[in-house]
C-alpha cells in the first residue's frame, strides 16, 4: 500500500476483500458442516443397542451429531478466514537439519538410558512394593517389550525397507515356543530364550524365501496373510496349542535358578529381603531392558557394517544394489531373520511376564501397532521408535488410569480401542504431515570428514 | 450331489458379494497403483449404515413394506458410503500421491484401523443382528434326504451383482468417464496434459468403488443378518485376493475372482473344515501373489531398468 | 583391432524377444580388452536391451555371451565350456564366464562387470562416500561378518580403511572430494553422473558398461568425460562398453564402434570406418540436405 493515493478507496478495497474472504469462508464452512452431518448420519446419530428381549433398537444421539457438524463448521471457517501462510518451506538442502536436533538426540539417548535404569527404583520409592507393581509391569515391562518389538521391526522396515505386516507371527512363535517347551519338557527360561529366537528366525527365513522378491504393497499383503494363517492355525490346532483357551501355568521367571517365592529357597531369602511380588517384576524389567540395550547396540553397530549398509542401500534402490554385486535375496532374508529373532525373544519374555499365552494376543492389530511405532517414530531411527512406544503405549495405559474418563464414557470403556483409534488417526496424520516420521533425519554410517545428517526427504524408497 | 448343488448356490452367492467389494479394490489399484487397505472397512461401515437405516425406517418411521425399505436403504447407503469414501480419499490419500511408495499404504492402514475402531466406539462391540427378512425360499430339488433350496435373497444378490457388473463394465468401456479413467490408469501425467481432470477422475473412482461396496454391505446384512465392527478385515482381504486373482484392473476379473474365492471357501467349509476356511482364502492370496501376480486376466508389467 | 586379437567379451547369436517383438535379433560382436567400444544406433535399436542382457538384468532368449576375466575368450575354450553346462571355468586361454547363465548380481560379483544406468541410480539419501563404500561391499562383507567386524577391532578395521582410501581416490579423480559427505541427491546432474562412474570403478571391474554417460552434459562436461574415460582405459586397464548418442564422445574416444538398427548389427569397425559407412549414414548419422537434393530421383531416401 503506497502511502500516497486515496486512503478511502484503499480502505474500502481492503474491506471488500476481507468481506469477500469471509463470505467464501462461510460457504466453505457450510459445506464442511453439511459434509460432517452426512458423515455423522446415521452412524453417530443412532446407537444400536439391545433391549430386554434381545432385540435391536436405536438410541438417538442427535446432540452429538449437531455438535460435530457445528465443530466442523467453526473449524473450517477459521481455517478459511485466516489462512496460515506456508509455515515452513520444505527444501531438501543438504545438511539442513539443525545441529541442535542431533545433539538433542544424542543427549536424549544417554539420559534416557539412565532414566530407564533408575525407573524401577524410583517407582519403588514412590509407591512402595505393592503400589509400584502396576507401574513397573504395565508401564515398564510392557512398554519395553514394545520398544524391543519396534526395534526388531525397525531392522526390517526402517533399515531394509521391507514392509512386514505379519510381524506378530514371530512374536507368537517365540511366546508359544517358551510356553510349550517349558510346560511339556520343563526347559528353563534361559534355554528357551535363545531357542525362541532361533525358531523365530527359522520361520522368518521360511516365510521370507517365497515372498521376498515381491514389490512393496504385495510383500506387505502376503506377510499379512501369513500372519493371519499362523494365528488361525494357533487358534484351531487345539491338540498342540489348546486353542483359544491358551496355555497357562507357564513357569515364572527365576533369578538364575532362585525362584521368586517366599520361603528359604527364594530370591528374597537369598538377599535377606522381605518377600514381595514386585521383585520378580523388577528383575523382568531389567532383563528386558538388558536385551533391548543389546539389540540397540547391535543395530547401531550393524549400520556401520557392510551388512547394515547393504540393508539401507536395498531400501534405496534394489536394482542399483544388484548391479554392484549384492545378493539382494540373501540380504533381505538376513534382515527378515534378524527382525524375526528379536520378535521371538520378545515373545518368550512376554510369555514369561504373563505366564499365559493365547492366540488373541497375536492379532493383526498388534502387527499394525508395532508398525505404527516404527512409522511414527521415523523409519530407521532407534530413538524415534522408542519415543513412539512410550507415547502410544504409555499414553493408552495412562488413559486406563484416568478414572474420570470412566465417568464420561461409561463402564464399558476400553482404552485399548481408543488407543487403536488414536493410532489410526496418528498414522494418517503423520503420513500427511511428516511422511518420514517424527525423527526423519538419517545419520550417515561412515564419513570422510564430518558426519552430516541427511534430511529424510532425500531418501528414496522402493526404486525398483 | 444335493449337498454339492447347495454349496454351489451358496458359494456363488457369497462370491458375488466378494466380487462387488473386489471391484472397488481393482479400480483403485488400477488407477493409482495403491492397495486401498481401508476398503474392507468401508464395506463394514456401509453394512452398519444399512442396518441403522433399516431399523430407523421400520421402527421409527414405521414402514412395513420390506421391499420399499430395502430400496430406500440401498440408495441411501450407497450415497452415504460414497460420501465417506470421497472424504477418505481427500484426507488420507490425495496428498500422498507423489510421495514415497509406502506412504499411501501406511496411511490406508491407519485409516482402516481408524474406521473399524470408530464404529466399535460408536456402536459397541457386540454383534448386531437384524431380524430376518426376505426369507422366501424356492425348493430347487430334493434328494438323499436333503432339500436343495434357492432363497430369494440369493437370487437378489446374484442378480444385483450381474446387473451392476454389466452396468459398470459398460461405464468403463463405453463412456467418456471410463475412457478418462483408463487414460489415467495408463499415464496420469499425460492424461492431465490432455485436459482430463485427474483428481476428479480418481475421486469418482473411489466413489464408485465405495458405492459398490455399499451394495455389498446391504446385501451382506440382508443375507447374514449379522454385522460386527471387526467384520471389515477378513472380507476385505478376501475381496482383495479376488481382485488380484482376476487380474488387477479388470472388472470382470474381479467378479470372477470373487466367485472363485466364494466357491472355494464354501466348498472347503462344507467338505473339509469350517474352522480353517479363512486359511484357505489367505493361502490362495499368498499363492496368487507369489506365483501369479498378474492374475488370470491381468496384464503383466515389465519394469524398465 | 584388439577386439579380434584379444577378445574380452564375445557375443554370439544374442536374441531377445518381448512377447511378439524381437528387440535384438541374432547379434554377434566382440569387445576387445583394453578397448573403448561404442554401441550406437537410433532409438529403439536395442542398445539398452543388449546392455541389460550382458549385465544380467534381462534373461536373453538365446545366444551366448562369453567374458574372459583374465586372458581372452578364445572360441574353442568357449565352445568347450558351453558343453559342460557350467557357468564359468578356468580354461587354457583364461578364466571364462558364460554370462547368459548368470544372474545380474553374480555377473557383477564374479565376472567383474560394472554398469551405470540411463536414469541415474545413485543411492540418493546416502552420502557420496557411502555410495562408494557400498560398491566395495563384496570385498568387505567377509570381514564384516566376522568377530573383528562385530567388535570393531583388527582385520575389519584395516579393510574398511582401505575401502575408504579407494573411495577417496575416486572422489578426488572426479573432482568431488570436497562433497564427500554430502548426500548424493543434493548434487547437480552432471556431478551425479560422474559419481555413478566413480562408484562403478570402486567395484574394480574388468568391463565397465556405461549407458549414455554423456546424456545431459554440456560440451565442456563431455570433454571432461572423454578425458576421464580415456584415463580409465589407459591407467586402470579397464575396458569400456558404452551406449552413446553424442557423436563427439563416440568418434573422439572409441577404438571400436558397433552400430545397431532394429535389433540387427549393420556395421562393425573402427570409428573412422563407421563414420563413412553408407548404411550407417542412411540409418542413423544423417545425410546432408544438399547431397539429398542432388541424388537422382529413384534414390530419394525418405527420412
Amino acid at each position: 500500500m503506497q502511502g500516497s493515493a486515496q486512503p478511502v478507496s484503499s480502505l474500502s478495497s481492503r474491506d471488500t476483500s476481507r468481506s469477500s474472504r469471509f463470505r467464501a469462508a462461510l460457504i466453505e464452512a457450510a459445506k464442511a458442516g453439511a459434509i460432517m452431518f452426512g458423515l455423522a448420519f446415521p452412524i453417530l446419530a443412532w446407537r444400536t443397542d439391545l433391549n430386554f428381549s434381545n432385540e435391536l433398537f436405536l438410541r438417538s444421539r442427535w446432540p452429538a451429531v449437531f455438535a460435530a457438524a457445528l465443530a466442523a463448521f467453526v473449524i473450517r471457517f477459521m481455517l478459511a478466514a485466516w489462512p496460515r501462510r506456508a509455515a515452513k518451506t520444505v527444501t531438501a538442502k543438504a545438511g539442513a537439519p539443525p545441529h541442535a536436533l542431533t545433539m538433542a538426540a544424542r543427549l536424549a539417548g544417554g539420559a534416557g538410558i539412565a532414566a530407564l535404569i533408575a525407573f524401577p527404583l524410583v517407582m519403588l520409592a514412590a509407591f512402595g512394593p505393592a503400589g509400584a507393581q502396576k507401574w513397573i509391569d504395565n508401564f515398564g515391562v510392557q512398554i519395553l517389550l514394545y520398544v524391543l518389538l519396534g526395534w526388531g521391526l525397525n531392522i526390517v522396515v526402517g533399515l531394509a525397507g521391507l514392509l512386514d505386516l505379519g510381524y506378530v507371527a514371530f512374536y507368537a512363535v517365540g511366546a508359544y515356543a517358551y510356553a510349550l517347551l517349558s510346560t511339556t519338557w520343563g526347559w528353563s527360561f534361559w534355554l528357551c530364550l535363545p531357542v525362541a529366537g532361533a525358531l523365530a528366525a527359522l520361520w522368518g527365513v521360511a516365510l521370507g524365501l517365497p515372498v521376498l522378491r515381491l514389490r512393496g504393497d504385495y510383500l506387505a499383503i502376503v506377510t499379512l496373510a501369513f500372519g493371519e494363517i499362523i494365528r488361525i492355525v494357533l487358534t484351531n490346532w487345539t491338540a498342540l496349542t489348546n486353542g483359544d483357551a491358551g496355555i497357562n501355568s507357564i513357569p515364572r521367571i527365576s533369578f538364575f535358578g532362585w525362584p521368586f517365592v517366599a520361603g528359604p529357597h527364594g530370591f528374597a531369602a537369598l538377599f535377606g529381603l522381605k518377600y514381595a511380588p514386585v521383585h520378580r517384576l523388577i528383575f523382568l524389567f531389567y532383563l528386558v531392558l538388558a536385551l533391548a540395550l543389546l539389540v540397540n547396540f547391535l543395530t547401531l553397530r550393524l549400520r556401520r557394517l557392510p551388512l547394515g549398509r547393504a540393508f539401507e542401500a536395498l531400501r534405496e534402490d534394489e536394482i542399483a544394489c544388484r548391479s554392484l554385486g549384492i545378493d539382494t535375496v540373501a540380504t533381505k532374508l538376513t534382515a527378515f531373520a534378524l527382525g524375526a529373532s528379536i520378535a521371538g525373544m520378545a515373545g518368550a519374555l512376554f510369555a514369561a511376564r504373563q505366564n499365559f499365552v493365547s492366540p488373541t494376543s497375536f492379532t493383526f492389530m498388534e502387527s499394525a501397532t508395532i508398525l505404527a511405532l516404527v512409522v511414527l517414530g521415523g523409519s530407521g531411527s532407534q530413538l524415534g521408535v522408542a519415543l513412539a512406544a512410550i507415547g502410544v503405549i504409555g499414553g493408552s495405559e495412562l488413559l486406563r488410569e484416568l478414572d474420570g474418563l470412566k465417568a464420561i464414557f461409561g463402564d464399558g470403556f476400553d482404552p485399548t480401542q481408543y488407543r487403536m483409534l488414536i493410532v489410526g488417526v496418528a498414522m494418517v496424520a503423520m503420513m500427511n504431515w511428516k511422511p518420514r516420521g517424527l525423527i526423519a533425519i538419517r545419520k550417515p554410517s561412515i564419513f570422510l570428514v564430518k558426519a552430516k545428517p541427511v534430511v529424510g526427504a532425500l531418501a528414496q524408497e522402493g526404486h525398483g | 450331489m444335493e449337498i454339492f448343488l447347495q454349496q454351489l448356490i451358496n458359494g456363488i452367492t457369497l462370491g458375488s458379494i466378494y466380487g462387488l467389494i473386489a471391484i472397488g479394490y481393482t479400480m483403485v489399484f488400477g488407477i493409482i497403483g495403491m492397495v486401498n487397505f481401508a476398503h474392507g472397512d468401508v464395506f463394514m461401515l456401509s453394512a452398519f449404515i444399512a442396518l441403522i437405516l433399516f431399523l430407523a425406517l421400520t421402527q421409527l418411521i414405521g414402514i412395513t413394506s420390506l421391499a420399499l425399505a430395502f430400496v430406500v436403504v440401498l440408495f441411501a447407503s450407497m450415497a452415504l458410503t460414497s460420501l465417506w469414501s470421497f472424504i477418505i480419499e481427500r484426507i488420507a490419500y490425495r496428498r500422498l500421491r507423489g510421495s514415497f511408495r509406502l506412504a499411501p499404504l501406511i496411511s490406508a492402514i491407519g485409516m482402516s484401523i481408524f474406521l473399524s475402531n470408530l464404529v466399535y466406539v460408536l456402536q459397541g462391540p457386540r454383534n448386531k443382528a437384524l431380524p430376518p427378512a426376505f426369507t422366501e425360499v424356492i425348493k430347487v430339488t430334493h434328494g438323499g434326504g436333503y432339500d436343495v433350496t434357492l432363497s430369494l435373497k440369493q437370487v437378489l444378490i446374484v442378480g444385483v451383482t450381474a446387473v451392476l457388473l454389466g452396468g459398470f463394465w459398460f461405464l468403463v468401456q463405453k463412456t467418456s468417464f471410463g475412457r478418462a479413467q483408463r487414460a489415467c490408469e495408463q499415464d496420469s501425467r499425460m492424461a492431465a496434459l490432455l485436459g482430463i481432470d485427474v483428481d476428479r477422475t480418481i475421486s469418482l473412482t473411489f466413489v464408485i468403488g465405495a458405492a459398490l461396496a455399499a451394495v455389498a454391505g446391504v446385501l451382506y446384512i440382508i443375507y447374514y443378518g449379522v454385522i460386527n465392527s471387526g467384520d471389515g478385515f477378513v472380507p476385505g482381504v478376501k475381496a482383495f485376493t479376488a481382485a488380484v486373482l482376476g487380474g488387477v484392473g479388470s472388472l470382470p476379473g474381479a467378479v470372477l475372482g470373487g466367485l472363485l474365492i466364494g466357491l472355494i471357501e464354501t466348498f472347503w467349509a462344507a467338505y473339509f473344515s469350517s474352522d480353517y476356511k479363512d486359511v484357505a482364502a489367505f493361502s490362495i492370496l499368498a499363492v496368487t501373489l507369489i506365483f501369479l501376480p498378474s492374475g488370470l486376466f491381468g496384464r503383466p508389467d515389465v519394469e524398465k531398468v | 583391432m584388439r577386439w579380434i586379437s584379444a577378445p574380452l567379451l564375445a557375443i554370439e547369436g544374442l536374441t531377445m524377444r518381448f512377447g511378439g517383438l524381437v528387440a535384438v535379433d541374432n547379434l554377434d560382436f566382440t569387445v576387445g580388452r583394453g578397448d573403448i567400444t561404442a554401441l550406437i544406433g537410433p532409438n529403439g535399436a536395442g542398445k539398452t536391451t543388449v546392455f541389460n542382457c550382458v549385465t544380467g538384468f534381462y534373461r536373453c532368449c538365446g545366444g551366448r555371451m562369453a567374458l574372459a576375466r583374465t586372458g581372452c575368450a578364445a572360441k574353442d575354450d568357449v565352445r568347450a565350456l558351453t558343453h559342460t553346462g557350467r557357468r564359468s571355468a578356468s580354461m587354457a586361454s583364461g578364466e571364462i564366464f558364460l554370462l547368459e547363465r548368470m544372474a545380474d548380481f553374480e555377473i557383477a560379483k564374479y565376472a567383474g562387470v560394472a554398469r551405470t544406468f540411463q536414469n541415474i541410480r545413485l543411492f540418493q539419501g546416502m552420502t557420496l562416500i557411502e555410495n562408494l563404500i557400498i560398491a566395495q561391499h563384496n570385498s568387505l562383507i567377509g570381514a564384516g561378518l566376522s568377530f573383528s567386524g562385530l567388535t570393531g577391532f583388527g582385520g575389519y578395521r584395516a579393510r574398511e580403511k582401505a575401502a575408504l582410501e579407494s573411495a577417496r581416490y575416486w572422489l578426488d579423480r572426479i573432482g568431488l572430494l570436497d562433497r564427500a559427505d554430502d548426500p548424493a541427491g543434493a548434487l547437480p546432474y552432471g556431478a551425479q553422473r560422474r559419481v555413478e562412474i566413480a562408484r562403478a570403478m570402486c567395484a574394480q571391474p574388468v568391463l565397465l558398461c556405461l549407458d549414455e554417460p554423456a546424456a545431459g552434459l554440456n560440451p565442456h562436461e563431455s570433454h571432461e568425460l572423454n578425458a576421464l574415460l580415456l584415463s580409465l582405459r589407459d591407467e586402470h586397464e579397464t575396458s569400456i562398453l558404452l551406449i552413446e548418442h553424442d557423436m563427439s564422445v563416440v568418434m573422439e574416444i572409441s577404438d571400436h564402434v558397433v552400430v545397431l538398427d532394429y535389433g540387427v548389427k549393420i556395421a562393425d569397425g573402427r570409428a573412422d570406418e563407421i563414420r563413412h559407412d553408407p548404411n550407417v549414414i542412411k540409418a542413423y548419422l544423417g545425410v546432408d540436405d544438399a547431397a539429398e537434393i542432388g541424388a537422382p530421383k529413384g534414390d530419394r531416401i525418405s527420412a
